[in-house]
């Protein structure tokens, strides 16, 4: 007899009953208890946990076209390429946006050479365009980039920053490309360059 | 001679004997005495993880970096059976004992007093595992001079959802770790856990928001590389957005702790619009990311990320002023304070209360069934200026430890006391007769 205060007298009556053998009894009740305990998660889950917007989740300020889609800015890994924004579209349009160092007519110089275009002499030969309280030198180029690549265009901008270039480059199929040139330029006009300058530093 | 006890009488008797409460103790002092040796050499989380955690079925104790030829049972199962025991033989089995007399004082004198502390120590291992399993914990980083009311799970990882649409400040859903951690892909050579079984993947519905977010593979240690620059190899996940995750061996928590090195989580999603004539659109997010990545449905813009779980807690602490004592001669620390300001706002945005607390190695801040433990200090090396690392626990459990000494020591008082006065009383009788 179980000693117990609790008096198991019926359920004894009961298990003895089903003529089956206690071990039997145990191990069913342990199987069903292991069962019970290992149950599959849903398969669709409706998610109800939501965080309040903290200041870490303000996003810099830019204007973005909805056909643009963000994706990873900085790559780690064996090749590492730093970006502050990166954003593609289309079938194999990217835009992003980083910071480098030099000068603007190096820089603009070195982009044209991926076409292997002759470099310009002087920074007059570009066009410039509006970007907020400034301008920025503009570049764009069509051809075969990277040597590999035919039909590609590209579209630049660079201007400086406290020291600094922000450089802002487009790479795609030259129908992609020259069809998102007017959100390009839409898009430095309205980059914060306050906001990327302090970021990144 | 033939035993008459059938199977269940046997077992019931082995489970609830003093045989395995002394076994259990034994072991227990083994897991003690080893596990603070150690903690001097390998530093207290590590030992923690490696003789007390549900998953430290074994361990094998090292003494001056050795290992000894003794393998213990982890604390976790050990106080599982001696609870078991516990209950059954000392509570259960006395109880019956007891409450066969009928009056008060015999009850006493059968043991009442003694099976209230069996009771309150079943009850103080219950805690344990309650604060175990239920206990919320967090860690707030707070600079010298600055305030912070968010604190983050670092080994929870999770997928953080929302509409950035003209970078509007709404909030996020949290897509829980708890979801997720059936979706592992464990890389080669890696072992899994006990019972674990993979699912293939999840599915997840937002409120207000057109689409399904299915989440496939989870990798817990990735490198992200970049698509034009490197081949993908066979075990690699596929590409998406010119990008594919390499699956890498998981950090253990000891190796994260020793050699300074953390894991990177990234997964595959997939983003599943209700209006069927929008394409369902790869993503691959990974920790580390600035920004969210980001997908158009329609005239909306939502923004997916992969993040350790951030708290808003109802408070802030300002942290007014931050004391280390170092080692003379040494940059090692030796102790550090901490002077804070504990500071709740009400739903006006008003102050409605501003308390000082003072934080140290043992002595944590205690409010509101919240309780801040000086965990570390640190250095910005950027910055240089130095925070304090709070542990912010919010357990339900927290003070039952003391319950249940209390009425453990008022229990055994009332039964020593009776056995003296009876033995008095006995002693006296003898005398007198």
């Amino acid at each position: 007899m179980i000693p117990s205060p609790i008096s198991l007298a019926p359920l004894s009556r009961c298990l003895y009953a089903t003529g089956v053998r206690p071990v039997v009894q145990l191990f069913a009740l342990l199987t069903a208890v292991f069962l019970v305990s290992c149950g599959k998660k849903e398969s669709v889950v409706e998610v109800s946990e939501v965080r309040a917007f903290m200041s870490d989740d303000e996003m810099l300020k830019f204007y973005v076209p909805l056909e643009w889609k963000q994706t990873g800015a900085t790559i780690p890994g064996m090749a590492m390429r730093t970006r502050r924004l990166n954003y593609q579209f289309g079938e194999t349009g990217e835009i992003y946006l980083s910071l480098t160092k030099g000068d603007l007519l190096g820089n603009a110089n070195r982009w044209l050479g991926q076409f292997e275009v002759d470099p310009k002499t002087n920074l007059g030969e570009f066009e410039s365009i509006p970007v907020l309280e400034s301008k920025a030198v503009f570049v764009e180029q069509y051809g075969t980039y990277d040597k590999t690549k035919k039909d590609w265009g590209m579209l630049g901008a660079l201007m400086m920053v406290e020291g600094d270039i922000v450089a802002i480059k487009m790479l795609g199929k030259t129908s992609e490309v020259k069809a998102q040139k007017e959100n390009f330029k839409k898009f430095c006009l309205h980059y914060n360059k306050y906001k990327v300058a302090t970021d990144e530093k | 001679m033939k035993n008459s006890k059938s199977w269940p009488q046997k077992l019931w008797r082995v489970v609830s004997g003093f045989e395995v409460a002394i076994i259990c103790m034994i072991l227990l002092l083994l897991i003690v005495f080893f596990s603070t040796l150690e903690q001097a050499e390998e530093g207290l989380y590590v030992v923690t993880k490696r003789y007390y955690d549900l998953e430290a079925y074994f361990v094998q104790p090292k003494l001056n970096g050795k290992l000894v030829p003794l393998i213990l049972p982890g604390a976790y199962w050990v106080c599982c059976v001696f609870t078991l025991n516990l209950i059954l033989g000392g509570v259960f089995r006395l109880m019956k004992l007891v409450y066969n007399e009928m009056s008060f004082e015999k009850r006493i004198a059968r043991g009442l007093g003694v099976l209230i502390s069996h009771g309150s120590i079943a009850f103080l291992m219950i805690s344990g595992a309650v604060t175990y399993h239920l206990k919320e914990s967090s860690l707030l980083l707070v600079p010298e001079g600055g305030t912070s009311g968010v604190a983050t799970i670092p080994d929870n990882v999770v997928i953080e959802v929302r509409d950035v649409t003209d970078n509007q400040d709404s909030p996020s859903h949290v897509v829980d770790n708890k979801y997720l951690e059936d979706l592992i892909v464990y890389a080669k050579g890696e072992v899994q856990p006990l019972f674990w079984k993979k699912a293939d993947k999840r599915q997840f519905r937002f409120p207000d928001m057109p689409f399904t977010l299915e989440v496939e593979g989870w990798y817990r240690n990735v490198r992200v590389l970049d698509a034009t620059r490197n081949m993908r190899e066979e075990t690699d996940g596929p590409e998406v957005n010119k990008m594919f995750l390499r699956n890498t061996r998981a950090y253990t928590d000891t190796e994260m702790m020793q050699e300074n090195v953390t894991n990177l989580a990234g997964a595959y999603l997939k983003v599943i619009p209700d209006d069927k004539s929008i394409v369902a659109q790869d993503l691959v997010v990974w920790q580390q990311l600035n920004d969210p990545v980001s997908v158009t449905i329609g005239e909306r813009v939502y923004g997916f990320k992969m993040d350790t779980k951030k708290i808003l807690l109802p408070f802030e602490i300002k942290l007014d002023r931050l004391v280390i004592d170092k080692y003379e001669g040494s940059e090692r620390q030796k102790a550090f304070q901490s002077y804070v300001t504990y500071i709740k706002e009400d739903s006006d945005g008003e102050t409605a209360e501003k308390i000082k607390f003072f934080i140290e190695m043992n002595e944590p801040m205690r409010h509101k069934g919240y309780t801040l433990f000086q965990t570390s200090v640190g250095t910005n090396s950027q910055t240089n200026e130095s925070y304090s690392v709070f542990e912010v626990v919010k357990n339900p459990s927290d003070q039952w430890p003391k319950y249940s000494i209390y009425v453990c020591g008022i229990a055994l008082l009332v039964h020593f006391l009776y056995k003296l006065i009876m033995f008095v009383n006995q002693s006296m009788k003898k005398n007198h007769g």
